[in-house]
């Protein structure tokens, strides 16, 4: 049987990692619902978050991830 | 007549973005690149149940994410939250301009592993709400609550007050 790819390695997570969609406090319709962010502080925070995000995507990339995936290649060439 | 890249090209090519959100995702740099690592290895070993076409961004940031919550959950969650905690504790309430990326990393770790995907898949990485929630594993809706709370959630974190619908403006220093 194939591995799905798109579940947690043993296809569980705990219960108290599990969102509990009953449960959910983004469902829980007794909760006050989040006011919405002044449309200048949601963009300052996306501003910011997208310049800490393309600091990192922007260092270079580490060796041993780009031989890994050559490796691959080679591996598949060579078979 | 461009050719059409391989699929370790198009590995190679996302790269970055998945190192930028398993740092953001998991506030260490080492992790991050184990988490990377462990992403690629995964998707080459099973690269023929990716559907042709389809999103591979999203496909390796389904497998990044779980494999983070898989890490994270067979580590000693007490001992995580701890150091986190120990290492948030230092921060300031601070105005947001004068947030400096570490600090706005420390602020992303307060959130919930949760809503701190979510904001950086839709905000950082630009995901639409329904490719988010697919890598998620959640309802549109679900993801745009989880963003909006996210929001709130770091706003106060960056500056000492609640997020409310009468806020007023910033004090934007220089």
């Amino acid at each position: 049987m194939q591995k799905r790819l798109d579940m947690p390695d043993d296809c569980a997570r705990p219960d108290d990692e599990l969102p509990d969609l009953k449960h959910h406090p983004e469902h829980d319709a007794t909760r006050p619902s989040v006011p919405r962010l002044p449309g200048f502080a949601a963009q300052l925070i996306g501003q910011r978050m997208r310049a800490m995000y393309e600091n990192i995507a922007q260092e270079p990339i580490p060796d041993d991830l780009l031989n890994l995936v050559r490796q691959l290649e080679g591996k598949e060439d060579s078979e | 007549m461009t050719e059409t890249p391989s699929f370790g090209d198009a590995l190679i090519q996302a790269i970055p973005n998945l190192r930028a959100f398993a740092h953001s995702l998991s506030g260490d740099a080492q992790l991050s690149n184990d988490l990377v690592q462990e992403t690629l290895l995964k998707a080459w070993t099973h690269k023929d149940s990716f559907v042709p076409d389809s999103n591979l961004k999203a496909w390796l940031f389904t497998i990044l994410r779980n494999t983070y919550f898989t890490h994270y959950r067979k580590s000693q969650r007490e001992e995580l939250d701890e150091d986190h905690a120990a290492m948030n504790a230092s921060v300031p309430a601070t105005q947001l301009t004068h947030l400096e990326f570490d600090d706005m990393q420390k602020a992303l770790m307060r959130l919930t592993a949760d809503h701190r995907e979510a904001l950086l898949l839709i905000t950082a990485e630009g995901f639409s709400y329904e490719d988010a929630a697919k890598v998620c594993g959640c309802a549109v809706g679900t993801m745009k609550s989880r963003v909006n709370r996210a929001r709130s959630r770091l706003l106060e974190e960056m500056t000492g007050r609640p997020a409310t619908d009468d806020q007023e403006p910033f004090i934007v220093r220089k």
